[in-house]
């Protein structure tokens, strides 16, 4: 017999570490169906029975202002689980109590879990489960998702639940506005919960007006005045607030540690170097550290493709395309999963909201919040994890901006190339070339971020409104699970495009020549395109190299050579060199990002936008560099 | 309980010595990472008045903190470099600087650890509060 | 006064809510009329700010806050430089070693009571002071009256 089980509840609160508790390594990740939401699901069996447990995203409420309460909210409303368990946080219960009530209403067989016990009992707090009970009309059971205490309850009353369901509470709204909420209750469409959409429809839910029948007069929905809107979260706080001063007896104001940890942490004078040193130690982590693994395996994956050899067209296809792209998707897996190590590791920690409240003043700037400075910090590193950190952003404006403007942050597979540039062109002044691609770097991210919030998303600005969560130690198992989870998925992704793509490349340049470049299919192509690029003073090498930066920049290095026979050989003026390395800056997301940003936007519009926009932009600002440059000198 | 204001003060000598000896090795950033966790220390000491106790443990384990993930920083660089032994490139060299860090790193951990296991045990008495009658 | 005037370590009551793209979403949080606030503190730059709703730790910029009307508590703590002419007691000095020491000679210290004055000069155990705007809005006091209710429970 399987029971289906819903888990809902605020951010923050330990739904997924009691998830993770309760399904273990049972578990699978996918997307909800049209969006890019995660979607966790898991398993476990208990007595007969097998419970399959859905973990929804982290919601404040079931009006849906956000895609992702959206996506909680239309689970419920349309395939309702058998039981719907609402976690709460022991700590700070009464805005999840408020989304417990509102789950209530849409008729749906609840059990409340106050989670997080053993912090509460640690800080002397002091829950009456059977008083709480009887305020809320449903099974309540004290769980910790850290000790594993209550979790066995936890399933036995889902069990029970699924036998036999509680009829919970109903709030009274008081006559007015229950007589409003009946008055809408008869414009709505027949088969819909009539008294939940009526309440929605009265708070002022958008979506929820279209479960309205036809004939339903404007002036129903316009004239509801604002003591009747706010008269229904304000009944049910009410109701709250009355019910945990009985139920949850809460010891003296003292300073907790969350606060004392962060008076150091967000210090008005010590909070931002704490956090720019912490951003350097994890960046370099990330990306310098995960290097010798990186050359090991590049190491490894050379000396199969030298052993299969290049002398026939398999054998080619096999060392030069297959095992080459195999291999260099491979190469990133170390830096991949360092990465979301660290990331993950600020995640658990509590740290992560305080990086975006520090800098979320310099983000407005760039029409983002500083939820997205970590993720789009992370593309100086790679793309590619800029596209899938932004997962974790639950605005979806505030996602899919930070996707389109990650392409201008330079990435490290950037920098081979700029040292060959650099080298050739200014070989005096490599620091000052470095700062300056750099800065150049920055300013055309925040210019981005300034033209794609203009025109995609109309120009309005994303809203901050983020919960501090306390502080926790974090648990290795869960942060583990969480590099596991993300780093499946890049793997997944990126990783089959990037192989499609080398496998193209490798047959480009082994026909028609049988792996004669010169003679190759992208030479042919440089020298095509070659006229194109004319006003840029590019050569038909360097077009024909920079066709094959875009499965990954630093294959413009080894193209050069190719082309050119050797390094010595390549020679261009300081005014070339600029204008090189302007537009390899942004000219075209690799392969890698490009496969990623299709599907976490999972829209062929924003990819295209993505790589005509990027173009166009590095086109211009090349021109002009190269025009300032030739009237220069 | 031992001293706080003891613990600080060592931690904030250790730190010093690395953060001296980065100076003189040319690692200039990475001794400007080493000066902001030592600030979080050496800022310690400015606290004042009813809280003042509680915020001085608090700087003394954020503190430790940074300074056991800079000096694991160092300590993972040296492991994963051990993997070059097989590309033939060399191991990274452990400097006098990251050794004094490691030391450093050390202690912190041993600190975040005592201070984790007195607050368990005094959360039941209640012990972060503002009065500093109890336990120095 | 709206939340994002609000001083930090006040506590004030909400009175009402503008509406706006967001207010639904405030409102879920339990930002409403009648439901009490604490100032928390605020971010290096001045923006965002910290705030505590009945548990939980929310941040909102000063544009987000602007959008909520509120009023002091009686019993909130606030700077000197806030306060109307009244008696306080002091509940904390935000300062270094130097002011406080100052301050100390003038009988202002933590738990002690002074009087604010009309003209705004500080009357404490040791006399009348003049302090300056600046120091004022360095001493955090709550009102005598609320104290004396809170001490009676």
């Amino acid at each position: 017999m399987v029971i289906t089980v819903g888990l809902i509840g605020n951010p923050n609160v330990g739904k997924t570490s009691l998830f993770n508790k309760l399904v273990g390594a049972r578990q699978y990740v996918a997307n909800w169906p049209g969006v890019t939401v995660t979607r966790i699901e898991g398993a476990t069996s208990f007595k007969d029975y097998t419970l399959h447990i859905v973990d929804l995203p982290g919601t404040y409420s079931l009006a849906a202002t956000s895609i992702d309460e959206k996506v909680a909210r239309d689970y419920l409303l349309y395939s309702p689980p058998n039981v719907t368990v609402v976690v709460i946080d022991s700590m700070s219960p009464e805005q999840g109590i408020f989304l417990l009530l509102e789950a209530f209403e849409l008729g749906l067989n609840v059990i409340a879990v106050f989670n997080a016990i053993d912090e509460a009992k640690r800080s002397g707090i002091k829950i009456d489960k059977s008083s709480l009970e009887k305020f809320l009309r449903v099974p309540v059971v004290l769980t910790s998702a850290h000790t594993g205490e209550g979790i066995d309850e936890l399933k036995e009353k889902i069990v029970a639940s699924f036998k036999k369901s509680t009829r919970p509470l109903m709030i009274d709204y008081g006559k007015e506005t229950e007589d409003k909420i009946r008055e809408i209750e008869e414009y709505v469409e027949e088969t819909f919960n009539k008294r939940f959409t009526a309440i929605k429809i009265v708070e002022g839910d958008k979506y929820a007006r279209a479960f309205l029948k036809k004939d339903c007069p404007n002036d129903v929905l316009e004239s509801i005045p604002q003591e009747i809107r706010t008269s229904i979260p304000l009944t049910k706080y009410e109701y709250i607030t009355n019910a945990v001063q009985l139920s949850i007896q809460r010891v003296d104001e003292t300073l907790t540690v969350t606060e004392a940890l962060d008076h150091v942490l967000t210090h008005k004078y010590i909070g931002i170097p704490i956090f720019l040193s912490l951003m350097y130690l994890a960046f370099n982590f990330t990306f310098k550290v995960s290097e010798p693994l990186v050359g090991l395996l590049e190491f490894f994956f050379e000396r199969i493709a030298d052993f299969v050899g290049s002398e026939t067209i398999i054998s080619s296809l096999i060392s030069q395309g297959i095992i080459n792209g195999v291999g260099s998707v491979l190469a990133f897996v170390p830096s991949i999963f360092t990465l979301f190590f660290a990331l993950g590791i600020m995640e658990e920690s509590g740290y992560l909201p305080r990086i975006a409240f520090l800098v979320d003043k310099l983000m407005y700037s760039l029409r983002l919040t500083g939820r997205s400075f970590m993720t789009l910090l992370l593309g100086f590193g790679c793309n590619v994890s800029t596209v899938m950190a932004a997962r974790g952003l639950a605005d979806e404006r505030e996602r899919v901006t930070t996707i389109l403007v990650s392409p201008f942050v330079s990435c490290s597979a950037r920098i081979p190339v700029y040292l060959l540039i650099v080298s050739i062109a200014f070989p005096n002044h490599k620091a000052e070339a470095f700062f300056a691609i750099y800065a150049l770097s920055l300013l055309l991210t925040a210019l981005s971020s300034r033209i794609v919030n203009k025109v995609i998303l109309k120009g309005q600005s994303v809203p901050l409104v983020m919960e501090l969560p306390r502080y926790r130690f974090p648990k290795l198992s869960n942060v583990l699970t969480y590099v596991w989870n993300r780093g499946k998925h890049f793997l997944e992704k990126a990783g089959t495009i990037i192989f499609a793509a080398s496998i193209v490349i490798w047959a480009l340049t082994y026909f028609p020549g049988r792996g004669d470049v010169d003679n190759s299919f992208v030479s042919m192509l440089g020298k095509f395109l070659q006229p194109l690029f004319a006003p840029l003073g590019f050569s038909w090498q360097i077009v024909s190299a920079l066709i094959f930066g875009g499965v990954a920049k630093e294959v413009i290095v080894s193209s050069l050579s190719q082309f050119y026979g050797n390094t010595s050989n390549i020679h261009f003026d300081p005014v070339i060199g600029a204008t090189l390395m302007t537009f390899i800056l942004g000219y075209m997301p690799c392969f890698g990002t490009l496969a990623a940003i299709k599907s976490e936007t999972n829209s062929s519009k924003y990819t295209l936008f993505a790589i005509f926009y990027s173009l166009g932009i590095s086109y211009m600002l090349s021109m002009v560099v190269y025009t300032i440059g030739r009237w220069i000198i | 309980m031992r001293s706080v204001n003891k613990m600080l003060a060592l931690m904030i000598v250790l730190s010093a010595l690395t953060f001296i000896l980065y100076i003189t090795e040319g690692q200039y950033v990475f001794s400007l990472v080493i000066l902001s966790f030592m600030l979080v220390l050496i800022s310690g000491f400015q606290e004042f008045g009813n809280t003042a106790y509680t915020f001085r443990i608090a700087h003394l384990y954020v503190g430790s903190i940074l300074f056991s993930i800079a000096a694991g920083y160092i300590f993972l660089t040296f492991v994963f470099s051990t993997v070059n032994i097989f590309i033939e490139e060399e191991i990274y060299k452990v400097s006098p600087g990251d050794f004094m860090l490691l030391i450093t790193g050390v202690y912190s951990i041993i600190n975040v650890i005592y201070l984790r296991k007195v607050a368990i045990k005094a959360d039941k008495n209640k012990l972060f509060n503002d009065n500093k009658t109890c336990c120095h | 006064m709206r939340l994002s005037e609000a001083p930090i370590g006040s506590k004030v009551v909400v009175k009402l809510l503008d509406e706006a793209e967001i207010t639904p979403k405030l409102r879920a949080i339990g930002i409403l009329p009648g439901v009490s606030i604490y100032v928390v503190k605020s971010a290096p730059m001045g923006d965002p700010r910290m705030y505590k709703v009945f548990n939980k730790i929310i941040s909102l910029r000063q544009s987000e806050a602007s959008l909520i009307e509120v009023d002091l508590l009686q019993e909130s703590t606030i700077p000197l430089s806030y306060a109307i002419p009244g008696e306080y007691i002091v509940k904390g000095i935000n300062g270094g070693f130097g002011i406080r020491k100052w301050l100390e000679k003038l009988g202002i210290t933590e738990g002690s009571k002074i009087t604010l004055l009309n003209d705004r000069r500080v009357q404490t155990m040791s006399g009348i002071h003049d302090i300056g705007f600046g120091k004022l809005s360095k001493i955090s006091v709550v009102s005598s009256a609320a104290e004396k209710v809170g001490a009676d429970k």
